[in-house]
């Protein structure tokens, strides 16, 4: 018995022994965690870039019709190991399809990608979507973190002028992309720490600069004239079965740019689904050989030279007259003054003037009329044009410049060019942005209209208006262009297109400028059209759209009609 | 008849009923803590479910400290047969909660039957006529197998788990069949090295992902039970998932320092990092250790030091074979629960859902465990009664 008393007492100490060799173990380990240095093991630090918003672009009319802005918004992505047990994953689905106008299996498709933890569903700017998603008793797995969205409420209104965002919030395109540096807000940051919810501890919050957003852009672009604009080109572009088309609305006396239109155009918000070309601004980056537009520059620097009158008798033949080894066809005849030369858009009588100018002289005019240059319009992308120096001229040359061949423009050096002509002779700056506000509302930048220059004479630019008037009357080629109540000088134009080896003999581009009223011109106005068919003069195609921008333009501006109401009924009549 | 009732009281264990008293004062404290940070009304009122099943608990374990356990131990088979029926009744019409279902009426049968295992392997191994055999072994083995099997199916691993080393203590006192009972330890330790070998393996040796999932697949283990294996292997492999909660107590821990934050500043529950869901009972410890440092877990380590080493004078004082085993069985269910709570909240093992004796929130768990004790008192007022025989 005693034996057996040792033996169990033995055997208890031997399980006390173990206990406290267990226990010992324990301590060891706990005073290895409490009494080491831990204080690295956080990697809770919460650092949150605030995005600065890109500031809007406004058109003239001011704050009330942004053309361009951006929204906070929220990405909303989904956790599917998140979801709780409770929530149905259909249930869920079915919220988010109806708040981001998803389809319902999409989503809930989704819910079965449980390899990844952040799957994009959608954005939203609706607070009331945020609020839906975000309640926890019905929903989870649904997270949201901020986005900025860029905006342009009025669609593909201005896409070429505005142009787009990238996805990294860098202005890929139009004022958006010149006038990035502006536009661009100045991200703010936080520095603080996260809870195990993932949300923001306040009061351990070490750093908060606030962001500041960009400054806005306000255009000198009305968008009412804007819409006319793109209208009337769409409709000739789709009825000619064109390429595409372009189309300026510039006001002579201080050179802004009241509309500029590109066709085909595209969705701003959604500009990766078009390609390069069609965002592409066609008016200031399409380099074109213009036709017979040039004939007035032409003649407008003969007339300046004092090498004819616009009455000066001119020889032009019998409808095919060779230089340089070449025919030259004409459908005028006979000996016919300047302005019936302009009137009728005789080439063998515009190019005899550009002969009498010579070579030097004509190319010096040319580039006075800063054609083969940059503008210096605030827009990426715009062409200088193609003048060659009149040395390196060949033989053909002198006869085909002066009526709008070998020499290649851009739809903006051309306009501008009318609106000199229709500015008294003196050459003003386009321009499209008036000014730029801070956020702070401080005006950081203001444009003044600029004189580039004075090519010719006020008495030589009236006397070409007198000419161009003649072309929408009776008689003329663009009498199509004329529009009621209003005179109208401008110039028709239709130019083979180049192609490699010479000239496409079914592609054309087809044009009209000018300006109204023509006697006291407020603005000008240029249509042209690329690869229209089966019409392809400028006379037939551009003319009607341009007189739909200029009747469209003019109520709006409110010009004073200059011509008497019985003329208009005439006009209106006219078959 | 007043002297009478407090002669009963004479021989109480001091230091015992103390120790006790001292972890579930520190329970009711940190379960407080914990809960502060709930949005739910009656979960911060958890401390004082706490708080009053620690009175009841200190009342039945006064009550059964006065009971000579003798005639009550002699019983134990009924109570092993009642644990039994309810066990059994859990599957049947119990309440399911989370995946698992352990409640009937709102106590958890799996906790008063490990005391009812312990009673009657007490009983059993004492018995005179009791030989100490192979048999007795097998039998036990059966015994103690069947609510095991059964907390198993619940499932609760934890609670079917601490049964074994309780009954080998009890074995291993009692000396029954000692070459069997070792021969059965070293199988049971081969096994576990096995498991843990080829979870290691498949995460490690090089190897087409086919045959790691067929080397998984052979262990037979629920998905989340392999996780933590492999969590406890490779603390780092998956911090956002399986292995969060073993990290975050680890911080917990770790951030505690000497002296803690301060209580009511531990920042792991506070800010949601230790999930609200096992703070208050299976990582209290963690929030604890966090809050009152090295020197508050030290504290908490001798108290339960205390309760054991106590727990085990009682035994050895005892004069008779039933008490002695009673009081190793009770000490080494107390200590394997706090082993195993501690030792997964500091990461040296797998985690496991054991609750902390007395700190822990629990109820049923509280009282099975007070009542328990004041068993071990009885065994301290009672059992040396025999030495008067003499």
């Amino acid at each position: 018995m005693l034996m057996h008393e040792r033996g169990i007492q033995v055997r208890i100490l031997l399980v006390a022994a173990a206990l406290f060799f267990a226990l010992a173990g324990v301590g060891a380990r706990l005073a290895f965690l409490h009494l080491a240095d831990h204080s690295k093991l956080t990697g809770r630090e919460y650092r949150r870039t605030l995005l600065g918003l890109r500031g809007r672009i406004f058109d003239c009319n001011g704050d009330r019709f942004p053309m361009a802005l951006s929204l906070p918004a929220r990405q909303f992505y989904l956790d599917p190991k998140a979801v709780k047990k409770e929530h149905d994953p259909r249930q869920i689905a079915k919220t988010v399809a109806e708040c981001l106008d998803l389809r319902e299996e999409d989503v809930l498709a989704k819910f079965n990608q449980k390899d990844s933890r952040y799957i994009k569903l959608g954005v939203s700017l609706n607070d009331k979507v945020f609020e839906i998603l975000s309640d926890t008793k019905h929903i989870s797995g649904v997270g949201s973190e901020d986005l900025v969205r860029r905006s342009y409420p009025q669609g593909r209104r201005m896409s070429h002028v505005l142009g787009f965002v990238n996805d990294m919030g860098v202005g890929g395109a139009g004022i958006e992309q010149q006038y990035n540096r502006f536009l661009t807000g100045t991200p703010g940051m936080i520095e603080s720490e996260l809870d195990a919810g993932r949300r923001e501890i306040w009061i351990r919050r070490k750093m908060y600069v606030p962001a500041i957003a960009g400054s806005d852009i306000y255009l000198t672009l009305d968008h009412n004239i804007q819409y006319e604009v793109e209208l009337a080109l769409k409709e000739v572009v789709e009825k000619f079965e064109a390429s595409g088309g372009w189309a300026i609305v510039q006001r002579v006396k201080t050179g802004e740019i009241l509309a500029m239109a590109s066709y085909p155009d595209f969705e701003p918000e959604q500009y990766t689904q078009e390609s390069l070309d069609v965002w592409r601004n066609s008016a200031l980056a399409i380099v074109y050989e213009p036709g017979s537009i040039m004939k007035s520059v032409t003649v407008a620097a003969a007339l300046n030279e004092r090498i004819v009158t616009p009455d000066t008798l001119i020889d032009a033949g019998e409808g095919c007259w060779m230089y340089a080894g070449k025919p030259l066809r004409d459908h005028v005849m006979g000996r016919i003054s300047v302005s019936t030369a302009l009137k009728k858009s005789s080439n063998i009588a515009c190019a005899k003037i550009g002969l009498m100018l010579g070579n030097k002289r004509l190319e010096t005019y040319l580039r006075a009329f800063n054609f083969g240059e940059k503008l210096g319009i605030e827009l990426p992308g715009e062409e200088r044009g193609i003048l060659a120096r009149s040395k390196d001229w060949d033989r053909l040359k002198p006869a085909r410049v002066p009526i709008g061949q070998g020499v290649a423009v851009t739809g903006l050096q051309m306009i501008n060019a009318y609106s000199t002509l229709a500015n008294d002779g003196v050459m003003m700056k386009p321009y499209l942005v008036s000014r730029i506000v801070s956020s702070g509302g401080e005006t950081v930048f203001k444009t003044t209209p600029e004189v580039l220059g004075r090519p010719v004479r006020p008495e030589v630019a009236r006397a070409v208006r007198e000419m161009l008037i003649g072309v929408t009357e009776e008689g003329g080629t663009g009498k199509r262009a004329s529009v009621p109540g209003y005179s109208i000088g401008g110039k028709t134009g239709t130019a083979q297109k180049a192609v490699p080896g010479g000239y496409s003999s079914t592609d054309y581009y087809a044009s009209f400028v000018g300006f109204v009223p023509a006697r006291e011109p407020v603005f000008s106005v240029l249509v042209s059209v690329e690869r229209p068919r089966p019409q392809h003069t400028g006379g037939f195609v551009s003319a009607p759209a341009f007189a739909k921008i200029a009747a469209a333009t003019a109520r709006y501006l409110e010009v004073p009609p200059d011509l008497p109401l019985e003329e208009e009924e005439q006009a209106a009549n006219r078959p | 008849m007043l002297k009478r009732f407090t002669e009963r009281f004479r021989n109480l264990n001091p230091l015992l009923l103390a120790c006790m008293a001292g972890l579930t004062a520190i329970g009711v404290a940190f379960v407080y803590s914990s809960c502060s940070v709930r949005e739910d009304p009656d979960l911060q009122m958890l401390y004082m479910r706490h708080a009053e099943i620690g009175l009841l608990g200190l009342a039945l374990c006064l009550l059964a400290a006065w009971t000579d356990y003798r005639p009550v131990l002699r019983w134990s088979w009924l109570f092993y047969l009642v644990s039994l029926v309810l066990l059994v009744l859990v599957p049947l019409i119990g309440e399911e909660t989370m995946g698992a279902k352990r409640w009937l009426f709102g106590i958890q049968p799996s906790e008063p039957a490990k005391l009812a295992v312990i009673m009657l392997l007490a009983w059993l191994f004492s018995r005179p006529e009791g030989l100490r055999g192979v048999w007795v072994f097998l039998l036990t083995l059966v015994l103690v197998g069947l609510p095991a099997v059964l907390i198993l199916l619940q499932p609760d691993l934890g609670t079917a788990m601490v049964l074994a080393p309780t009954a080998l203590a009890m074995l291993f006192a009692a000396n029954v069949a000692p070459r069997l009972l070792w021969t059965f330890v070293l199988a049971g330790v081969l096994a576990a090295g096995t498991l843990l070998g080829v979870i290691y393996a498949a995460e490690k040796a090089p190897m087409p992902q086919e045959r790691r999932e067929a080397l998984i697949q052979a262990t037979h283990l629920r998905p989340h039970q392999v996780k933590r294996l492999q969590v406890f292997l490779f603390p780092d492999k998956d911090l956002h998932g399986s292995g969060y909660n073993r990290r975050q107590s680890e911080i917990a821990v770790g951030s505690g320092g000497r002296w803690g934050k301060g209580y009511l500043k531990g920042e792991q529950y506070m800010l949601g990092y230790l999930p609200p869901s096992v703070s208050s009972n299976d990582f209290i410890f963690a929030v604890l250790a966090e809050e009152a440092g090295f020197a508050g877990s030290l504290t908490v380590l001798l108290l339960f030091l205390g309760v054991l080493s106590s727990g085990l004078w009682v035994a050895f004082r005892c004069q008779n074979d039933m008490g002695r085993l009673f009081c190793v069985g009770v000490v080494s269910l107390i200590f394997s629960h706090m082993f195993i709570n501690i030792a997964m909240t500091i990461g040296i093992m797998p985690i496991t859902g054991l609750p902390l004796p007395f700190i822990s929130y629990g109820r049923t768990f509280m009282l099975t465990m007070m009542v328990a004790l004041g068993f071990v008192q009885s065994v301290s007022t009672h059992g040396r009664e025999a030495e008067i025989g003499f």
